[in-house]
This record gives structure tokens, sequence and C-alpha cells, in this order.
């Protein structure tokens, strides 16, 4: 002991270390004396946004860089998942209409069936259970990927190569879920107008000339441009809190299972509460429950 | 024993001698880091990487010295004190500039860290084809000469979940030096390896050592690997640097816990908990 | 190690080792591709487990009540709130749409019904099975998916116990211990969360006109039928994230990837079921009280 073992010893100024003080700023300070719970969501909440942040930013300096492995990642994931969303998104849109047949076959208004059940579809149903089955399908299967490679250290090697991460992977990773997401609200759209209308056919006989008629006639392009931007905000919730979970998984054995169970469930809340604001929000300004 | 007798007398003539005093590659300054408001890791550990020179980081389980390693390199920033490499604070830098500092740095990392999506040789020219104009010939020759150095020429397309411990590092260890690193640092080399392997990885580190040069830092507890390698041991414990020298000054030392820790021995400061 | 020695210290063969079958039957169907043989063989398994599982629990209710009455109250204390969040969310939901759908037909005064009709038989059922395929199936995956990592569900045999038993069993005791009050409380929350938009806020229809539509459209009938429905929502996935929990390995890695998977199979297997029983239960009997 005794070696002198830096060129600098004791006798420094503590400004530096003040400087980089995690708790230095105002919303930071304000953040700090929160109780427990409430700062673990605001510091979870913080976290999510300054990724997203940093993913635009980088999207936006290296579009060329990113763009080719998104569409890699974007076709991965597709042939894996096409499958299983197809007919989770099937089974849900045939009860859906099977139920609302039913109400109207009641009322013996079997006609204004098609319009509802499309404008319900579209303007929230749809896309809830497209929010809900890609959250569920793609969002947990990017949060064990990116989670796998930060268990093995792979996020680290990056960093000590100097690569920044977020460009390498998580950037092309959440736009792919934002992408498959706002893309997917167009097949899905005409998945339950397939899948009503069969649905219709077969159980209350209707015509499929009838059904077509009545829907053209009672839609609005505005419905499908709503529709597409709500799978667009859903599609940035669950990028970034997959991403998130997945890049900040735990150690231990049960670390990444518990990053992927809690990403499908916060994303499930948060699309939850999304979705009725947006609903809420959009019918109040357009009316789009008019019939033609 | 024999093994071990072995290492001894290897380390003895290496512990120190012809290493001339240079100035400090890395300096750590009284870095103090605490994880989630528990007791501080790293309590205000002050140590120096001397340039050219292999420094070794030992210790008892759980003293933090991968939490040090991750200080060095920037993965984690400590909660008060310095991280200066070549002079410069590590903190005070842009994420850039720090990105662009990191391409001087290699890190084998405990399990290799290779990606799993891509084979050996791929994992190997990753750092190349990111921060060089290489051609893809070139970047052969040059992945082609490190790989047969850490001897897997016949592993070449193998994915990294194919292959067997040991492997892994020693691709780790071929990823790492590929872009010519100033400052190499391995996080536990012996981890997982049997006796006759751990020897040969150290040889291999001492081999390119000399071949490259650069400033080298290993994290260990394995006495022998320790013995073998290093000019300079430090020795953590409880967050604290607990006694620093040259090879030969630490194991001689007069410290009770570093006495008991290099001699494996039950009775001392040391325990189960 | 020279062909002597090998020989020296190999076995003698254990007599008539060949004369026995090799297993029972043709494990694979050469005539198959490979994804179908792995999916059969796959849900053999599950099945295997399953029925296992199931039959084990008089012994789990014997030997390890203190265990089931533990996890019950995790659910409980864990999961029953956000289940129930959701089911209210879905109710706001619902009665918007009602709202905006019935308002131009001049038929407000219904959404009782459509309540009583599109949510109580299927939206809550399947939305409940994905809520609980996210919140307690990946949670059993991640947990006993670390336990097998950790080689507890080998220390346990050791000990003795029946792993089985222990960690299945109780848990599946404990879900059907908790799941009818959470049903029924599911029910609560989606007939409170319309009531709420529809009453109060937006004034479409009275008091009296919600409940007395909601409780017309709906009989004992209805209620044995959707409790089954739900009931079996949340078997599946618990049942499933059990067995990709129990099957997992691989390290850390192999937890998040069966997580992932475990949450892909489940939420396409409520829809399954959902369009199953709805076939079943309203395709040819639309079973309404009024109307017919």
């Amino acid at each position: 002991m005794g070696v002198i073992v830096t060129s600098e010893q004791v006798q420094r100024p503590r400004t530096a270390a003040q400087r980089r003080n995690p708790y230095g700023g105002t919303t930071s300070a304000v953040v700090a004396r929160m109780p427990g719970p409430t700062r673990n969501f605001l510091v979870e909440v913080g976290g999510m946004l300054a990724l997203l942040g940093r993913v635009l930013v980088v999207t936006a300096k290296h579009p060329a860089e990113i763009l080719r492995p998104t569409l890699d990642y974007s076709y991965v994931t597709l042939r894996r998942c096409w499958f299983p969303v197809t007919v989770a998104l099937g089974g849900f849109i045939v009860f859906l209409s099977v139920a609302a047949l039913v109400f109207f076959d009641q009322l013996g208004a079997v006609g204004i069936y098609p319009p509802v059940i499309m404008r319900v579809c579209i303007e929230s149903f749809t896309v809830w259970a497209v929010a809900l089955v890609l959250a569920g399908i793609v969002g947990a299967s990017l949060t064990s990927e990116l989670g796998a490679r930060r268990v093995r250290d792979e996020l680290d090697a990056l960093y000590v190569i100097g690569v920044d991460p977020v460009r390498e992977l998580v950037a092309p990773r959440v736009l792919t879920a934002i992408a498959l997401t706002t893309l997917m609200s167009f097949p899905a759209v005409a998945l339950s107008l397939l899948t009503t209308q069969l649905a219709g056919a077969y159980y209350a006989s209707e015509s499929s000339a009838e059904f077509y008629h009545y829907v053209f006639d009672n839609l609005a392009p505005m419905e499908m441009f709503l529709a597409a931007l709500n799978c667009l905000i859903a599609g940035v919730i669950i990028g970034t809190v997959c991403a998130y979970k997945g890049m900040n998984a735990g150690g231990g054995s049960e670390g990444l299972g518990k990053a992927v169970n809690q990403a499908v469930v916060v994303s499930f809340v948060a699309l939850w509460m999304t979705q009725t604001l947006y609903t809420g929000i959009t019918q109040g300004i357009f009316d789009l429950g008019r019939f033609r | 024993m024999s093994i071990n007798s072995d290492y001894s007398q290897q380390g003895a003539g290496r512990g120190g001698v012809g290493v001339e005093e240079t100035s400090n590659a890395v300096e750590i300054v009284e870095v103090t880091k605490a994880f989630g408001g528990g007791p501080p890791v790293l309590d205000g550990v002050s140590v120096g990487l001397r340039e050219g020179a292999i420094t070794t980081m030992m210790g008892p389980s759980g003293t933090g010295k991968s939490v040090l390693l991750k200080h060095v390199v920037g993965l984690l920033e400590p909660d008060d004190g310095e991280i200066r490499i070549f002079g410069d604070d590590l903190w005070e830098m842009t994420e850039e500039q720090r990105f662009e500092l990191r391409k001087r740095f290699g890190l084998l990392f405990q399990d290799g860290a290779l990606f799993g999506s891509m084979n050996i040789y791929d994992n190997v020219a990753f750092p190349l084809r990111k921060h060089t104009r290489m051609s893809e010939s070139e970047i052969r020759e040059v992945v082609m000469g490190y790989i047969q150095e850490v001897g897997l020429e016949h592993a070449l397309d193998r994915a990294p979940n194919e292959i067997s411990g040991g492997m892994k590092k020693r691709a780790g260890f071929a990823r790492a030096l590929v872009m010519k690193p100033e400052i190499v640092m391995f996080d536990e080399p012996d981890s997982g390896l049997d006796p006759v392997r751990t020897r040969l990885l150290c040889e291999l580190i001492l081999k390119t050592h000399q071949e490259h040069g650069g400033t080298y830092l290993v994290i260990t507890h394995n006495i022998d690997a320790a013995q073998t390698v290093s000019d300079y041991i430090g020795v953590l414990y409880q967050g604290k640097l607990a006694d620093y020298g040259t090879t030969d000054d630490v194991f001689n030392s007069d410290v009770p816990m570093v006495g008991q820790l290099l001699r494996a021995e039950p009775d001392g400061p040391l325990g189960m908990e | 190690m020279s062909n002597e020695a090998t020989e020296a210290f190999a076995r003698p063969r254990r007599p008539h080792a060949d004369k026995r079958p090799a297993s029972i039957g043709p494990t694979e169907l050469d005539w198959a591709p490979g994804w179908a043989n792995r999916t059969i063989s796959g849900v053999g398994d599950f099945l295997d487990f399953a029925l296992r599982a199931v039959a084990l629990i008089p012994h789990a209710l014997r030997s390890y009540p203190s265990e089931v009455f533990r996890y019950a109250g995790v659910l409980i204390r864990g999961s029953s709130l956000v289940v129930l969040f959701m089911l209210f969310n879905l109710g706001l939901e619902a009665g918007l749409l009602a709202d905006t759908q019935f308002r131009p037909l001049g038929i407000t005064s219904l959404n009782g019904a459509a309540v009583s009709v599109a949510i109580f038989r299927g939206c809550v059922q399947v939305l409940l099975g994905w809520v609980i395929a996210a919140k307690i199936g990946c949670g059993l995956v991640t947990e006993i998916g670390a336990m097998r990592i950790n080689e507890e569900v080998d220390a346990l045999e050791v000990m003795g116990m029946n792993p089985i038993s222990y960690l299945v069993s109780t848990r599946i005791m404990a879900v059907v211990i908790v799941s009818p009050g959470l049903i029924i409380m599911g029910y609560w929350m989606s007939f409170w969360g319309p009531w709420l938009v529809d009453v109060p806020f937006l004034g479409s229809t009275s008091d009296g006109a919600f409940w007395n539509y909601l409780f017309a459209l709906q009989n004992l009938t209805d209620f044995i039928i959707v409790t089954i429905w739900a009931v079996s929502s949340i078997a599946l996935p618990t049942l499933i994230g059990a067995y990709f929990g129990y099957t997992a390995k691989g390290g850390p890695v192999g937890v998040g990837e069966n997580t992932a998977k475990s949450m892909l199979i489940s939420m396409a297997t409520v829809s399954v079921i959902a369009t199953i029983i709805i076939q079943l239960a309203y395709g040819v009997d639309a079973n309404s009280p009024i109307g017919n």
C-alpha cells in the first residue's frame, strides 16, 4: 500500500460531480422528491419518452442507414407473425359481427347492420384489436429479442465497439413496430369487412350486394384516415414501451421474462387508455355517425 | 499443485520486471457508485492504469470489480469522481466524442458477448465494417490474421451458440483486438474455463500484449492467472482499493485481507457473507 | 483414449434390450411436413401436461393448500385491479360507440341493449382472456421458467415433491378460486362503464331505460354460456403459460422467448375459442328474450 496511484489525488473540486448530479435540474428535483411509486412511474415514462426522442433524432439524422434494417426486420416480423395475428384478429371480428347481427335481427333492422358494424370496427374495435394483438405478438417478440441481447451483453458490446445501439438496433425495431401497426390497419379493415360480410351472409342470409351498398354509402374517407392515425399512435406506444422494457431488462433468470411480461401489460394499459381518449376526442370533433 | 508452482515461477519472473515507469493511460479518481439507494459498490476508488502495462484488478466476489470496469468503458456513470482516459474526463465529453473514444477500447466480456445473429467471422469483422472504409478483401485479411492468432480458423461460420465457452472467449478476444485498440480490458477471462484453457488464454493475452502492445486491464479472482499476466495488481475490497502495487509487492503484502485472498486461506477478515 | 480402454469401461448391455418396443406407436407422420409434425407433437405435449396438472389438483389441495391460497392472494392483489380497470375502460369505449352509432338513428334508449349483447356476449370474454394471458399467463412463464432455469424444479423433485402438483396444479386451483369473483366483477365493471358515459356524461339515455334494456336482453342461459366462455378464456392462457414456463430451457433468454411465445399462442387461442363458442351458442338460436 502507499503507492501513488494517480497523478492528481484528493484535492479535487466537487463541481464536476455537482454539474453531473442526476437530480440537478428543476424537473428532476421535483421528481426526486415524489413518493416511491409515483417517482418510479415518472422515471419510466421519462425514460420511454427519452428513448423515443433519441430514436426520432437518430432516424432524422441517418434515414438511409436505418431504412434498410427496418425493412429487413419488418419482413422477418411479418413472416413470423402474420398467421397468429390473422387468427386472433379474425376470431375477434367474427364474434363481434355475430353479436351485432343478433342485436339488429332482434330489432328487425338487419339493414343497418352493415354500416353500424363497419363504423364500430373502423372507429374503434378493429384498430383496438390490431393494437392489442400486435402488442401481444410483435411487441412481445421485440422485447424478448432486444432483452436477449441485453442479457447476453450484446448492447454493452456495441457501446464498447463504439456503435450506438439505439441507431443500430433500437431505431429499426421501434420504426418497424410503428410501420407495421399503421400499415396493418388497412388489411385489418379489409379483413373485418370480409368477415362481417361473410357473417351477415351466413347467419342472416344478407345479400353481399346489399351489404357493400350500405357500407360504402355510409363510410367517409375521414374514417379510414382516423383509423390509420389511431394505429400510428398505437404503434408509437407499442414500439416505445416494448423497446424500453427490452433495453432495460434486468439480470437473473427471470429478468427477461419479467421484462416481456411488463412490456405487454404496460402497453395494454397504455393502449386501452389512449384508445378511449382518442375515440372520445375524434367522435367529439368529427360528426362521423351521420347516416346517408 | 504442479500447474500452480509452474505458474508462480512464471509470475515471479514477470512481476514488475522490465516495465519502466510510464504515465497513466486511464485514471480513475475517487469514483463512487451506488445502485438504487443501496450501499456504495465503489466507495472512492482511485487507481491508475499505466500505459503499456498489464494491470489486474482482484478481489473477492461482489466487490465491484466488474462495475469498475464498466466505469472505465463509460457504460456506467459514476455518482461522484472522474474517469480520465488519456487525460480527458470521460463524462465531460459529448456522446459522440465518447463513441469516438470507444473505438480505442477493446473489451472481452465474460461470455464473449458475441452477436447471436452473426457467425464468428462476421462478429470479428463487425467493428471494421462499422468504423473503417476497408474493402471486404482487406477486412478478410485483417480478420483472418486475428482469427488465426486466437486459433479459430476452423470455426469461421459457426454461430456463437454452437461453440464452447472457451471458443466464445477467444472469438470475443479477436473482436476486441481487431480495431488495434490502445486499451484492452478483460472481464473475468478465466470464468467457466478449466485450468488448462485458463492458462492457454493467459498465454494468449501475454503473447498479444508483447506483439501489439497497449494498456491491458484484467478483472479476475483467479490467483494463478493474475500472477501469470500482471505487471501491477490492485485489490478491491468492500468498495475500496485495499492494496496496489507491482505483482511481487502485492503478493508479499502485509494487508491481512490481501494475504488471505491471495493464499486462499479460510481464516481471516473474509467470510462467506 | 485407446479402443481397448473404451471397451474395458463399457458397461455390459442389458439382456432383452433389443426386444422392447422403441415406443408405443409411430412418433412421426412420414407424409406430413415438418411443421405439422412439430405442431401436432407440441399440442400433444401440452394436452399431456394440462391433463396431468388438472388431475393433480386434488393432490395439490391435500398437500399444499397454503400455496394455493398464497397464490390466490397474489392474483387478487397483483392482477385483479389491472383486469377490472381494463374492463371498465372497455365499457367506457362501448358506451361512447353505442351513443355515436345510435344517436343518428334516434334509438339511444337502446344503448343498454347494445352493451348487453355486444359487450356481455364476447368483448368481455375475449379481452379478459387477452389481459389474463398478458398478466397471469406471462407471469407464470416467467416465474416457473426462472425456477426451471435455476434448477429449482429439479430440486423439488429431488426433495420428493411432485413439481407439477406443487407449481402448476396449485396455481390453476388458485385461478379457479379467484376467477368467478373476477368474472362477475368484470361484468359489473363493463356495465358501469357505459352507464357512466351514456347516462351522466352524454345523457343519451335515462337511468331506468339503460338498466331496463341491459337486463331485458339477457337471461340465465346467457349468463351460464358467457360464464363458461369466460372461464375457458381464463383457464387456457393460464395452462399455456404454465406449460411454457415448465418447458423453458436455454437460460434467461429461453424464458424470455417462451414468454413471448406463450403470449402469441394464448391470444390466438382465446380468439379461436370465441369463434367456436359464439358459433355453438348463438349461431343457431340468438337466445334473446325480446323480439321473437
